[in-house]
Formats: structure tokens, C-alpha cells, sequence
């Protein structure tokens, strides 16, 4: 095109030169030379001004902003118009692309639909550039790149490319992520496109990568059919576009990623409220059940009666599980046979039947058992529960505490079967059931005992007050016959002489004479008494008629019997019966024994009570009896006899007057006679003491030696008046001895009198006194007419006396020695005699020493101190 | 001369005191029973008491311890003269505030002594 333009303003020139040149030289015809000049002119108007005024009207609207005049018109004006054309194309295009921009930035920010967005891109570029075509390129999830949108494109090419990444000037721009501009599409020749670029007359185009995030995802494609037409300005805006499309996709993209992630919460929320829905449906059953199962349990707790927790568990399972029929098999030891309670009361099963049974099998095994279709069970228990229950379905769990204690049975009628929540839910009930029942049971066992000491410590209170043996027994009997269960009791205690069994217990067999046992029998149950042992027996043959009647009428099967026992002695003999067979086990026993010992030592010590409140009433009687009589006979014997001795006295010391001899002697006989009876009334009251048990001792320590001297000198003057050698050998180092002061002077008083009375004049008495291990001998020896040897054990009888005819001569009242000896026993010594006839006599007797406590300050004897000396 | 009472109800035994005594150097003064006895011994103020135990209406422990519960009269010194000889009847006189208890029948040497004594710490 420049060269054309050129070409013809030269050609004009030259033209216009040569017919210049020629019409100077030649003389040329004037029509012809204007006719010249006229086409000059048109010439010049057609290739010269009006070109220009073209150009100048192109270039004054386009200053105006309009760039509607047709570009083609400059392809007139030659290389001029189409620089200018350029010009104006890329005026036109950065004045529309501030519009572009702009509409292209509302584009992307109020669409997005990336689509919408891509369309409304290509349309600008398209359209309000005036680019011949444009394309947006993006890959595709197969990795190519294809083309998304375009315009101005023929299908066939649109469909027809596919590149990958790196591949041609697209593929290249989107690997690089750099802008490509190819300026001059026929150098190139892209292999792809040349084909399409050359039909096209694409002459430039330019390829953009769309980049979100630092990641090409696509490549913007503009074409032009100028070359050199994409500039650097004009490129930053197609750039500026790409960037938008990228914004758009970006926000697209993350806006479906928004959308895709809302939907995924959305969904995430949905089925996590669907999932909280059922875990809040669980939690309440859940709740429900626990509430229930509390229920059940707390309602259970608070009764530790057995059969109470039964019906109230029965009760509450019904109303929280709505099962029709609620129970427990439970197991009795006696009979091996498991035992109906609830809705099952009065159903028994024995497990030693050989029957098969599926309740049976489930309790032995330890297994849960369920069925919901009970018409197709055939084991004969299973069909009884279908049939006489009219259970439908049914659940065995069984009861587990240490070891199997039965099963808990639920079943429903008509409707209802038991899912595995039912059975999960029921085995914690079971569970919980058995841990109470244990604990009930445990609980019945301890209230029993408490009962018991309760009982027993009622019984030791009565006692103290009235202590009823009869009453007691009873009270007794009942209470042990409860504690044991057993169904009867017989109560045989030995009487007092030790000669019988006697039955206290039932009341009517008490004392019935026909009940007794001899002790020496042959009978059994003197056996078991004799045996002394605990035994258990099933049946039993009694040589006593009235028992064994008694045996048959009742239909007792088994015994029980138990010692009484106090401190090793059999006192008595309890019996308990019961209707069953084995029903005493262990435990029993055990119970038995605890009751039967503190049975016995209650029994025992109302005996003792007994008794000894009849001995003491009887002694109180004697007592008050005896004390006025001793009192009585004190005084109204002694007064007199005061006065007797005290006027004798007067009158022998001549107080009264002066009296003879004879009136003297006769005087000292009445003396020496009032003496006597002084003494006789000692001795007597003294016996009377003895006899009625009043004696008393009044210990302290005390000194022998001290205790014998003053004996001493109460008889010296009848020692002296038959001149009587008198001897004392007395240990110097004596210990001290725990006794009565006056009652052992009365003991040595004695002997030393007897002595002395049964000493012929001028005759020998010796008093030794010697330590003898853990006693202290003292010996009073005479040599005096002596003692047969078959008498020396009467001699300490009462009122024996020797020899009569010798008595009379020297007085006595055969009270003497049998004081003596009561005394000295009482002190917890004995005393003897060593006697020859005519050769003389010597009692002796022992004394216990006091004990010495070890390192008891008070006994340790200091240096320097003798321990024992006597006094002076 | 010491002035001695000597409360009895059995009068032979009080004749036989009051005879025995005077002959001893003793001036005596006798009541037959415990009322009585409490009179005179707050009249004469003797140096001496000998007192019976079982007398009727008043016994010996009762006037005993009337006795001593006067301010006047607590300080003269009794002599028990019982025929009761039990420990526990001994005891009871000795705690009912008596200076001494001599069983009957006596020794007259033996009551002598005591009655000295008694009167020569009471003097």
C-alpha cells in the first residue's frame, strides 16, 4: 500500500512534470494544455486533497473521539492512511479500552458466571475494538487446552484446536506464563495456525495468560488483522482484560469453591444434625433405660426385704420395659429346684429332673435365653410358660452374684418381642438384680443377727431384773427357731441334780415327766448330748415314745442339734426340726452355734441367778434369823453372867468384907465356872457364825510372832499355875501373813488352852513356828495324855470331845478345834494332828504366805532393814 | 475424885459398876436408861461414861452420838459396856464416837485399867 501511494504521487509528479517540460518546449494546442490542466486538477483533487480533507475530517472526529469513519477510505490515502489508520485503530482502541475496562471490571465484578464473564470479554474485544477475532483458551481436565469461547473464529477451527500446555505460541504462553506477541503472523507461520491466520488475514495477534493464583489456567487469545498492531499500551490493557478474567475466574472459581464448600457443609450439616438426631435419640433411650434401670434399682434399694425387692422390681419392670409377665426363678439349695417368684409364683423346677428344660440349662450354664417365637420351643418348661402364661416371647438372664442365684424372666403376651436393646438393656437390670439380691440377702442375715444380739441383749436385761428361766427359754426359742427357719424346736437342759434331760422347750413338753431322759440312758439323744458336738440328721429314731410320735405327726425330715455348752460343760441340748430335707446347711449351723453358746451362757447364768437369789433369799432369812438370836443370846446370857463374875470378883478380893478360905475356893470355882460359860457362849456364837456361813475375815498383814506372844500372855497365868515349861521356837526372819488379827489369837488362844488343859503339871509345851515353802508352820506340842490315832480326824468335828470322863474334869465345849480349823481354812491353810497316846500331842497348821510381787518396791527388802522384824 | 455415869438398864449390872467403883475411888452417878443418861451427863458432867448398847427405847449408839453431838458433852470420854461382841457390833460402837468397847462379862481388873486410862487423858 505505501509503495502504491508512493508509486503514484511520483507517477503524478513525473506526469505533471513532463507535460510541463513538453508544453514548454512544444507548442501545444491551449484546448488541449487546459484540457491537460483540468485533468491535473481532477487528478490532484482525486489522489491529493481529497485524501487529505479525508484525513484531516479523520483525524479532526477522531480528536473527537469518533473513529466511526471507515479505516478503508484511508487505504486511499496510501501509506499515509494506513499509518494513520493505525494510528487511529490504536487510538480508537486505548480511548475504547478505558471504556472496555471499565464496562469489563462492572462485567466482572456484578457477574459471576464465568461464562457470562468470558462472553461479555470477547464481545468488548470483538466489538467495541474491532479485533477481526479473539479467543479464550482454557484447560481442560484432560490436560489440553481448548477453546472455551471466541469470536470471530469459524467453528471448524474453534473445534479443531486442542493444544497442550507448551505447545505453539498458546501452549507456550501458558507453560511460560508470560504475554506472547507475534507482530507479523507471516514470518512466524505457526504451523497450527498459519492455515486459519492466513484466511483470516490475522496479520498480529497476541497471547495472554490468564493466571490465578500463580497458576495459568487458561491463555486470551486477540488477533488483528494489521500488523504491528498490538502495542504496549494496547497490550497492558488486553492484559489488564486477562487479569480481569482472571479475577473473575479466580472469584468464580472461588466462588463455586464457596458454593461446592457451602454445599459440602450444607450436606456436612445436614448429616451431622441427621447424626445428632439419632445420637440424641440414643442418648434418651439411653437416658430412658438408665432412668429406668434406676427406677428399678432405687426402688429396690430401699427394701432389703427379699420378697419386698421381688414384687417391687417385678412392679417396675412391667411399667418402664411394658412387658406383660415379670419374675425370677430362684435357686433353693435344700431342694435343688429353682422356685417361681413374681408372675412364676407357684412354678418349680427341679433341676436334678432329667426332663429336659431349656430354664434348667440356662441357669446351670450360666446363658441368656430368648425366644420370640415360644410355640416352636418343645422343651416341656418352655411350652408350660406358653401355654399357662400365655407368653408369646420370652427372656431367661440368668442372676450372677459370686455364683448363679437364679434368673430373671421376662415374657410378653399376644405382642411384643425382645430386640437386642431389650436383652442388652435386661442384662443390666439382671445384673443389678443379683448384686441386690445378694446384698438383701446379706442384709436379712445381718438384721437377723442384730435381731439376735438385740434379743439376746433384752433377754440379758430381763435377767438382771427377772431372770425367769422358763421365760427366758422361750423368748429364746423363738427367737432362734426365727433366725433358723426351722419349723421346730425342742429344748432339753440337764436339771440341777445332773441326773435328767428335761425338756424347757415347747412349753407343753416342760416338766412333763414323760419327756425327761435319763442322762445315763441308752437313748440317742443322750448320745448327741454326751457326743457334745454339733450334729445334722435326716432322720431319726428316739427311744422316747412321746418324741418320736411328735416326730411323725409334724413330718419333720431333718434335725439339728447343738451343745449347750458352758465353760466345757454339756448343760443342755438344743433340737432344731425342720419339714425339709438337708435344710440345716452352714450357714445355719453356724448361726445355731453363735445362739446356742450365748444361749448357754444366758441359760447358765439364769440358773446361777436362780439359784443363788434362792440361797440368798434363804440366807437373808437365816441371816436376820440368826443375827437376832446371836444378838439375843449375847445379851441376855452375858448380862447376867457380868454380873455374876464382876460380884465374885468383889467378894473374892474381899472388896465386900473379908471371906475365909473356904468361902474362897468355892468362889474361885464359881469364877473359873462363869469363865467357862463366857466361853461357852463365844464358841457357840462363833458356830453359829460358821454354820450360817457369817464368818468373815478382816485381813491385814500382820506379824505371827506378834500374834502368839499376845496368846501367850492370855494364858500365862494358867501356864503358870501348873508350872508348865513353856518353849517358843519362832523363825527370826518370819515373813508377814495376810489374816484376821483376832481370829488367829482365837486359834493359838485355843490351842495353846487345849494344850495347857490336857498338860499334866509341870509339863512341857512347845510353839514352833518355821517357814515351809510357800506357807508358814506352826506346831503346839505337849507331852500330855495324847490322842488315838482314829480320832484325829473327829477331833476337828464339833462337839467331839475325846475323852468325856476328862473333859468334865477340865471343861470344854467340843466347839474348840472345830473353830480352830474353820479359821485356819478359812485363811487358806488346813490344819492336822500328830498324836501318841501318853506321850503327848502337837498340832500343826499351815498359813499361806503373802506372795511377793516382783520389783514391787514395797516387798524388796533394803540394806540394813530386815524385812520382818518383830515388834517390841 | 473423877465422877463416872454409868448408863445401863440391867440394874444388878449398874449396882455391881457403881459398887466396884466406888470402892475404887470413884464418884458414880447411874442411869437405868439412854434419855436418862443424856440428862445426868449434861447435869453432873462426868469425867467418864460407861455406856450399855441394847437398852429399849434409846440404845447406847443412839446416846452415843447425842452425846457427842452436844457441845457440852462432846468431849467427855464414853466407854462402850456391851455384851455384843460381834465385829460388826464392836465397829459400829467404836464409829458411833466412843474412846473405847469392852465386852461383857468383863474383866473389873481390865476395866479398871481402861477406866483409868480414859479419865487420866480426859483430866
Amino acid at each position: 500500500m505505501k509503495k502504491g501511494f508512493n508509486f503514484r504521487l511520483i507517477f503524478f509528479i513525473t506526469v505533471v512534470a513532463v507535460f510541463l517540460i513538453f508544453a514548454k518546449f512544444t507548442a501545444v494546442n491551449p484546448i488541449i494544455y487546459y484540457l491537460f490542466f483540468v485533468v491535473i486538477i481532477i487528478f490532484g483533487y482525486m489522489f491529493i486533497f481529497r485524501p487529505v480533507v479525508f484525513i484531516e475530517k479523520m483525524v479532526s472526529s477522531a480528536v473527537n473521539g469518533d473513529y466511526s469513519i471507515k479505516k478503508d477510505i484511508l487505504g486511499k490515502a496510501g501509506r499515509l492512511g494506513e499509518e494513520l489508520n493505525l494510528l487511529f485503530n490504536r487510538q480508537m482502541v486505548s480511548q475504547e479500552s478505558l471504556n472496555i475496562l471499565f464496562a469489563a471490571s462492572k462485567t466482572i465484578t456484578s457477574r459471576i458466571e464465568i461464562d457470562d464473564v468470558v462472553n461479555m470479554l470477547l464481545d468488548l474485544v470483538h466489538q467495541k475494538m474491532m479485533l477481526p477475532s479473539t479467543s479464550i483458551v482454557f484447560l481442560d481436565d484432560d490436560g489440553l487446552l481448548r477453546i472455551k469461547a471466541s469470536r470471530g473464529l469459524t467453528d471448524d477451527f474453534v473445534r479443531n484446536i486442542h493444544l497442550r500446555p507448551g505447545e505453539g505460541f498458546v501452549g507456550r504462553a501458558f507453560s511460560s506464563k508470560e504475554t506472547i506477541i507475534i507482530n507479523d503472523a507471516t514470518k512466524e507461520k505457526n504451523p497450527e495456525t498459519f492455515k486459519i491466520e492466513e484466511k483470516e488475514g490475522i496479520m498480529s495477534y497476541v497471547h495472554i495468560p490468564i493466571i490465578v493464583n500463580d497458576k495459568a489456567i487458561g491463555v486470551f487469545n486477540v488477533n488483528s488483522r494489521t500488523k504491528r498492531f498490538f502495542d504496549t499500551n494496547l497490550v497492558k490493557t488486553l492484559i489488564t482484560l486477562a487479569d480481569y478474567l482472571a479475577v473473575a475466574v479466580g472469584n468464580s472459581k472461588m466462588y463455586q469453591e464457596m458454593q461446592e464448600f457451602n454445599r459440602r457443609l450444607e450436606l456436612e450439616v445436614e448429616s451431622t444434625t441427621e447424626e445428632l438426631t439419632n445420637t440424641n435419640l440414643r442418648l434418651i433411650s439411653k437416658v430412658k433405660e438408665m432412668k429406668a434401670l434406676n427406677d428399678i434399682i432405687f426402688s429396690a434399694t430401699g427394701k432389703f426385704n427379699i420378697d419386698e425387692m421381688f414384687a417391687t422390681v417385678i412392679d417396675k419392670i412391667k411399667f418402664v420395659t411394658s412387658v406383660s409377665i415379670a419374675g425370677f426363678m430362684i435357686y433353693d439349695e435344700q431342694n435343688d429346684t429353682l422356685v417361681g417368684v413374681g408372675d412364676f409364683k407357684g412354678f418349680e423346677l427341679a433341676l436334678s429332673d432329667e426332663t429336659p428344660s431349656i430354664l434348667a440349662k440356662s441357669f446351670k450354664n450360666v446363658s441368656t435365653f430368648i425366644s420370640n417365637e415360644l410355640f416352636m420351643e418343645s422343651s416341656p418348661d418352655i411350652q408350660r410358660l406358653y401355654k399357662d402364661y400365655g407368653a408369646t416371647s420370652m427372656i431367661a438372664l440368668p442372676l450372677v452374684e459370686k455364683k448363679p442365684i437364679g434368673l430373671f424372666v421376662l415374657g410378653n403376651k399376644v405382642t411384643g418381642k425382645f430386640s437386642h436393646d431389650d436383652l442388652r438393656f435386661l442384662s443390666v437390670v439382671a445384673s443389678q438384680i443379683a448384686g441386690l439380691i445378694d446384698r438383701a440377702k446379706i442384709y436379712e442375715q445381718l438384721a437377723q443377727r442384730v435381731n439376735d444380739l438385740l434379743t439376746l441383749r433384752d433377754i440379758s436385761n430381763t435377767i438382771k431384773t427377772e431372770p425367769q428361766l422358763d421365760e427366758i427359754i422361750e423368748v429364746l426359742a423363738d427367737k432362734t427357731i426365727r433366725a433358723l427357719e426351722s419349723d421346730y424346736a425342742i429344748f432339753w437342759l440337764v436339771d440341777d441334780e445332773g441326773e435328767n434331760l428335761t425338756p424347757l422347750f415347747p412349753p407343753e413338753y416342760a416338766g412333763k415327766d414323760i419327756m425327761k431322759i435319763p442322762v445315763k440312758s441308752e437313748a440317742l439323744i443322750t448320745k448327741i448330748f454326751a457326743a457334745g458336738k454339733v450334729q445334722t440328721a435326716n432322720a431319726l429314731e428316739f427311744q422316747n415314745e412321746a418324741y418320736n410320735k411328735l416326730q411323725e405327726t409334724s413330718g419333720i425330715k431333718s434335725h439339728l442339734f447343738v451343745p449347750l455348752k458352758v465353760e466345757g460343760k454339756n448343760i443342755g441340748l438344743f433340737c432344731f426340726c425342720s419339714k425339709s430335707q438337708n435344710f440345716f446347711n452352714d450357714d445355719k449351723i453356724r448361726l445355731a452355734e453363735l445362739m446356742a453358746g450365748q444361749t448357754a451362757a444366758i441359760v447358765e447364768n439364769a440358773r446361777i441367778h436362780n439359784h443363788l437369789k434362792k440361797v440368798n433369799a434363804e440366807l437373808e432369812r437365816l441371816n436376820s434369823v440368826k443375827n437376832d438370836f446371836v444378838s439375843m443370846v449375847s445379851h441376855e446370857l452375858r448380862t447376867p453372867l457380868t454380873a455374876i463374875k464382876g460380884f465374885v470378883h468383889v467378894v473374892l478380893n474381899e472388896e465386900a468384907g473379908k471371906i475365909n478360905e473356904q468361902q474362897k475356893k468355892f468362889l474361885s470355882i464359881v469364877d473359873q465356872s462363869s469363865n467357862h460359860l463366857n466361853h461357852l457362849i463365844g464358841d457357840l456364837l462363833d458356830l453359829s457364825k460358821i454354820e450360817s456361813g457369817l464368818i468373815t475375815l478382816k485381813p491385814e498383814q500382820l506379824d505371827l510372832a506378834d500374834v502368839i506372844r499376845k496368846s501367850v500372855e492370855t494364858n500365862i497365868n494358867q501356864i503358870k499355875n501348873k508350872d508348865i515349861e513353856f518353849q517358843m521356837e519362832i523363825d527370826k526372819e518370819l515373813p508377814k501373813i495376810n489374816g484376821d488379827h483376832s481370829r488367829l489369837m482365837q486359834v493359838y488362844n485355843n490351842l495353846i488352852a487345849n494344850a495347857v488343859k490336857f498338860t499334866d503339871l509341870g509339863g512341857q509345851i512347845t510353839i514352833t513356828v518355821k517357814e515351809k515353802g510357800d506357807f508358814i508352820c506352826s506346831s503346839i506340842t505337849d507331852n500330855g495324855i495324847g490322842i488315838s490315832k482314829e480320832e484325829h480326824k473327829k477331833i476337828f468335828d464339833k462337839f467331839y470331845q475325846v475323852d468325856s470322863t476328862h473333859t468334865r474334869i477340865v471343861g470344854g465345849t467340843g466347839l474348840g478345834l472345830f473353830i480352830v480349823r474353820t479359821i485356819v481354812e478359812l485363811h487358806g491353810g488346813n490344819i492336822w494332828l500328830d498324836s501318841t497316846p501318853g506321850s503327848g500331842s502337837t498340832f500343826s497348821f499351815l498359813l499361806p504366805k503373802i506372795k511377793k510381787k516382783r520389783l514391787s518396791t514395797g516387798d524388796i527388802p533394803q540394806a540394813g532393814q530386815a524385812p520382818f522384824t518383830e515388834k517390841n | 475424885m473423877s465422877k463416872i455415869l454409868a448408863i445401863d438398864d440391867d440394874n444388878t449390872t449398874l449396882q455391881l459398876l457403881d459398887f466396884f467403883l466406888t470402892k475404887h475411888k470413884y464418884e458414880v452417878t447411874v442411869a437405868s436408861n439412854g434419855v436418862d443418861g443424856i440428862k445426868k451427863a449434861q447435869e453432873i458432867m462426868p469425867d467418864l461414861i460407861l455406856l450399855d448398847v441394847m437398852m429399849p427405847n434409846m440404845d447406847g449408839i443412839d446416846v452415843c452420838k447425842k452425846l457427842r453431838a452436844d457441845e457440852k458433852t462432846a468431849k467427855i470420854p464414853i466407854l462402850f459396856l456391851s455384851a455384843l461382841s460381834q465385829d460388826v457390833e464392836v465397829m459400829r460402837g467404836l464409829m458411833a464416837g466412843s474412846d473405847g468397847y469392852i465386852v461383857k462379862p468383863f474383866e473389873p481388873d481390865n476395866l479398871l485399867k481402861s477406866i483409868e486410862k480414859l479419865v487420866e487423858i480426859g483430866g
